[in-house]
């Protein structure tokens, strides 16, 4: 994978505040025109990952999990409580263990 | 000649500020507030007239695009937090005075030493400078020294190189000419899960790993240190224990100084890390 663009990708959406609203209220729309400004490129898997804000692939993927938590908080605080989101995040990280974050 | 007075090494658990300010609080908070008014009761009496802080950035101001190891802030004043820490942890914005003279003489000084920090003229300083300035010195007005540490996006330096920075930078401290007070305030965590299956659990992580690190520090044994942290051995103990390696310099910072305080406190948390090395009352110990 990727793995430094999407790590790149949730390092821009976590710290921007704009950035985190826009993406949330498209993310497919958002992660095309995002990924047409860089050099590198997603793989399909990634993409779609993205597109879904799915953080249970992400993870398993290898995405770095301390970014990946604090983008999942930020992209799905305002749809889901909080504790549920942390008990969904457990439970989809568990079942991948503890792939490779190596950056 | 400038001198070492005082070094503490603190949590820096970005949760915590907000916590603490909570009307109701889990049972072993007070005893985290207790010895966190203790540490800064040590910091106000040995009163330094600078402070080096080294933490770890949380890939905030580092990212892969070019990733320091080792980093000092170079500025009269930085910046404490990002937009993602006011949101999720609650932290308050704030400004830090910096010493620039000493952040320029310590880069000097540690290039003559063999160790090439990178250093930053525009930097923002994360949780690891700003929770435990907040902990021991809330007026925020003695002037810092930043240093940054690469202890989150592997291939992360070795633990042996966190000790030689740290007795580099002691050495330079040892050799400045001026009759500063100096004080260290160091940031990490002993086994600590963030973004894991275990995350955010009430607990130790691994009490075996908190146990062993404590032990190291308290004796200054870097050689079974340098042979227990690297990331294969960490990650087990929870998959950013490698914060601990921040305590490792520390421990080079001291020099074979013993300290007057180690503990992994166990109040319900992930252990709560308080590191203490102090001058005694004839300026010796440090």
């Amino acid at each position: 994978m990727s793995k430094y663009l999407v790590n790149k990708f949730m390092h821009v959406v976590n710290m921007n505040e704009e950035a985190e609203d826009a993406y949330v209220e498209n993310p497919p729309g958002f992660v095309a025109q995002w990924e047409k400004k860089e050099r590198l490129e997603f793989t399909p898997e990634e993409r779609r990952a993205l597109e879904r804000r799915d953080y249970g692939s992400l993870y398993a993927m290898g995405a770095h999990p301390f970014l990946l938590w604090s983008f999942t908080e930020a992209v799905w605080r305002r749809e889901m409580d909080r504790e549920e989101l942390v008990k969904d995040y457990k439970a989809k990280a568990a079942v991948a263990g503890y792939p490779d974050f190596e950056t | 000649m400038a001198q070492l007075v005082t070094m503490l090494g603190i949590t820096h658990n970005p949760f915590m500020p907000k916590l603490f300010k909570q009307a109701q609080q889990p049972p072993g908070a007070a005893k985290v507030q207790e010895r966190i008014a203790m540490m800064r009761a040590k910091l106000a009496h040995h009163k330094p007239d600078v402070l080096i802080t080294i933490g770890n950035d949380h890939l905030h101001q580092f990212f892969m695009d070019n990733m320091p190891a080792f980093m000092i802030g170079k500025m009269d004043r930085f910046h404490g937090t990002f937009y993602d820490e006011v949101r999720e942890f609650g932290l308050p914005e704030c400004d830090l005075p910096g010493d620039l003279d000493f952040c320029n003489r310590l880069l000097e000084g540690a290039y003559e030493r063999g160790v090439d920090f990178a250093y930053s003229s525009e930097l923002t300083v994360d949780h690891s400078i700003v929770v435990p300035m907040l902990f021991v010195r809330p007026e925020i007005d003695i002037p810092i020294v930043p240093i940054l540490t690469n202890c989150i996006a592997p291939p992360l330096p070795t633990a042996r190189r966190f000790h030689e920075v740290g007795r580099a930078i002691r050495s330079v401290i040892d050799s400045l000419p001026d009759g500063k007070r100096v004080g260290v305030l160091v940031s990490g965590h002993l086994s600590l899960e963030v973004g894991g299956p275990r995350q955010f659990e009430r607990r130790l992580m691994d009490p075996d790993f908190d146990a062993r690190a404590v032990g190291w520090i308290a004796t200054g044994d870097i050689d079974a240190a340098a042979r227990d942290c690297n990331l294969e051995q960490m990650v087990p103990s929870g998959n950013m224990t490698m914060g601990f390696l921040n305590f490792l310099m520390a421990m080079g910072v001291a020099n074979g100084g013993a300290p007057t305080h180690a503990e992994g406190l166990d109040a319900g948390f992930p252990a709560v890390p308080f590191f203490a090395w102090e001058q005694d009352e004839e300026g010796a110990g440090l």
